[in-house]
């Protein structure tokens, strides 16, 4: 079983302390997502489990420290959808997830194909040719999510599962839209590999998440199944505010409902 | 948003049968500008008439074997050079700041480089070693350095501040300007004639001598191209994704810095300030076939040579039998393009 752990883990930031004393883990062949109120260090800590920021304490890769990987190593094994970015130059949007098409990735046989396939994915079939910057901000995200897709296409690669780290993918999307990425991404778990990813919606969370880990003030306050951290107490102490979780039929999942002020 | 006419029909969204056969069409182009490039001059030599001669096994006259050997030929091959490392420096420089207004000239990348041929021509004598390798290194010294101040100072955290990198140039620029003032204070009268020379830009001085010191340096520049063009490609999405996609960015960055610095230090060195090409030719090549470096860089080296060529000539028959510093023509093409794509950019009001 291929595990993502992060020991001990401690993020400053122009030395302000962001994250301290996290401990964090993801099995693959699960959807793991992280949430926590704003500030809460969520996109710190995933931004620290893809190498991006500087951290003391170990994370490791089934027992390896991913930071003696090298990045052409790294990127056979990972594959990171990060926040909304500009883009330089016009590109058009098969031009965009392209770009996906690294090392093993590029040279498979159906290469040349998987743009197409990736894009019929995330529902932008027939956009090819339009170029991104004049895409709106949800086609943006979603054909990111496409060339992300590209560069870990099979979730298992020799035995070795691939991973995908997602930083709130659903974040500008309509709630079809959001509803298609989460499928995605759980499919992508369910076929082997692991997928984490940051999220804002707790119940889209609830609905979907194999594993949970709840972040507060740079810790993490719960960590475990969706039913068991998203709790009456647990939530309304992150968020610091009244949350009631229901179990409505007709599955008894959890559903959680803002108390207005009395 | 903006409307780029001859990118409407662009069903598959796959641009690189256009751009090889854009390469291709640039190949030819080129050939075609040398060839007019070595029969156009003042003296009226024709080399068609040389090569037949010569075909025909007749003795080739003094006068016509200087004028196109020792003449026309360096020139030719002096500009090709120049244009090629000028236009390849813009592309890379847009490519790592992530911006199409980047220029070598604009961005003062050009002044820093002319900073390092000024102090070689006043201060190489005092120097126990030299020789003629010394300008030209010393312009690679001063465009790097400016590069590396630029880079550092307008980039935070993988972003690059348009405002600040323009900003941060013309201030480099005036220093490298103020220096060069201080440079020519001090040079002696021989020395003098030379940074004039030196100074208006022209292709003119071309000769066999210069290009043996020159064009090992901006052939070096040119050939760390293939290597950027993946990285910068990955770049475009920013220096963390490009990470995630496998790429060193360090070292692209460096590498990018180092060729920039190299190409367009010889390229200063040996024909003074010729502004604009490094910015006109990637742009134009960008609504042709695209953003891909892989086709943009390589396009930009053809194209660069051939607008550089073009120009040449008419700086040389605008006002013949007199030249017109070539630095003049390029801008006067130039600038208004430059405008141009300030203008048609949105959203640069707040930048």
């Amino acid at each position: 079983m291929s595990i993502l752990q992060a020991l001990d883990l401690a993020v400053s930031l122009s030395r302000k302390p962001i994250l301290h004393g996290v401990h964090f883990n993801a099995r693959a062949g699960q959807l793991t997502c992280i949430v926590g109120p704003n500030g809460s260090g969520k996109t710190t800590l995933l931004r620290a489990l893809t190498g991006e920021l500087p951290y003391t304490g170990q994370i490791l890769l089934d027992g390896t420290a991913l930071s003696t990987q090298r990045p052409e190593a790294l990127a056979e094994r990972r594959a990171v959808l990060p926040q909304a970015m500009p883009l330089a130059f016009p590109f058009t949007v098969l031009e965009v997830v392209r770009l996906g098409l690294t090392g093993t990735a590029a040279l498979a046989s159906d290469a040349a194909d998987l743009p197409r396939r990736a894009l019929e994915r995330v529902g932008l079939s027939g956009y090819e040719g339009r170029l991104f910057q004049q895409l709106s901000g949800g086609e943006q995200q979603r054909a990111h999510l496409a060339r992300v897709l590209v560069q870990v296409w099979r979730p298992v690669v020799a035995g070795q599962p691939r991973w995908l780290f997602l930083d709130e993918p659903v974040a500008s999307l309509d709630i079809g839209h959001q509803l298609q990425i989460m499928r995605l991404a759980k499919e992508f778990a369910q076929a082997g590999g692991g997928v984490i990813a940051v999220m804002h919606d707790l119940n889209l969370t609830a609905m979907t998440a194999d594993a949970v880990c709840l972040m507060e003030g740079g810790r993490v306050l719960a960590h475990g199944a969706a039913r068991d951290v998203f709790t009456d107490s647990i939530l309304s102490r992150a968020y610091g505010c009244a949350l009631k979780v229901s179990t409505p039929p007709p599955d008894g999942g959890v559903f959680i409902l803002p108390q207005a002020a009395a | 948003m903006v409307a780029i006419p001859s990118e409407a029909p662009m069903r598959s969204g796959d641009r690189s049968p256009r751009a090889r056969a854009m390469l291709l069409a640039l190949v030819l182009l080129l050939a075609a500008t040398g060839a007019a490039s070595l029969a156009v001059g003042a003296a009226g030599v024709s080399p068609l008439a040389v090569l037949g001669d010569w075909l025909a096994g007749a003795e080739i006259a003094m006068r016509e074997r200087v004028i196109l050997f020792d003449i026309r030929l360096p020139r030719l091959i002096t500009g090709m050079l120049v244009g090629a490392s000028l236009a390849v420096s813009g592309a890379v420089l847009q490519g790592l700041f992530r911006n199409p207004l980047a220029d070598p000239g604009i961005i003062g990348v050009s002044a820093g480089a002319g900073l390092g041929a000024v102090f070689a021509i006043v201060l190489g004598g005092l120097l126990p070693f030299g020789g003629p390798h010394l300008v030209p290194l010393a312009a690679f010294v001063g465009g790097w350095g400016v590069t590396m101040l630029l880079y550092a100072v307008s980039t935070r955290a993988g972003r690059t501040s348009v405002a600040t990198m323009l900003l941060a140039g013309i201030a480099l620029a005036a220093l490298a300007g103020a220096g060069m003032g201080v440079m020519i204070a001090r040079a002696d009268d021989a020395q003098l004639r030379d940074l004039t020379f030196w100074n208006l830009g022209s292709l003119a001085g071309a000769s066999w001598a210069k290009l043996a010191v020159a064009a090992p340096v901006m052939l070096a520049g040119l050939a760390a191209a293939p290597f950027l063009a993946r990285g910068l490609n990955a770049l475009s999405l920013g220096e963390a994704a490009a990470m995630h996609l496998g790429i060193r960015v360090q070292r692209v960055k460096a590498l990018a810095v180092l060729s920039v610095a190299a190409s367009v230090g010889a390229a200063v060195a040996i024909s003074g300030g010729i502004g604009f090409v490094g910015i006109v030719v990637p742009h134009l090549l960008r609504l042709a076939i695209g953003p891909d470096h892989r086709f943009l860089l390589p396009g930009s080296a053809l194209l660069g040579a051939v607008l550089l060529l073009g120009a040449d000539m008419i700086s040389r028959v605008v006002v013949a039998p007199a030249e017109l510093p070539i630095g003049i023509v390029t801008a006067l093409a130039g600038a208004p393009v430059f405008l141009w794509l300030l203008l048609r950019k949105r959203g640069l009001v707040d930048l």
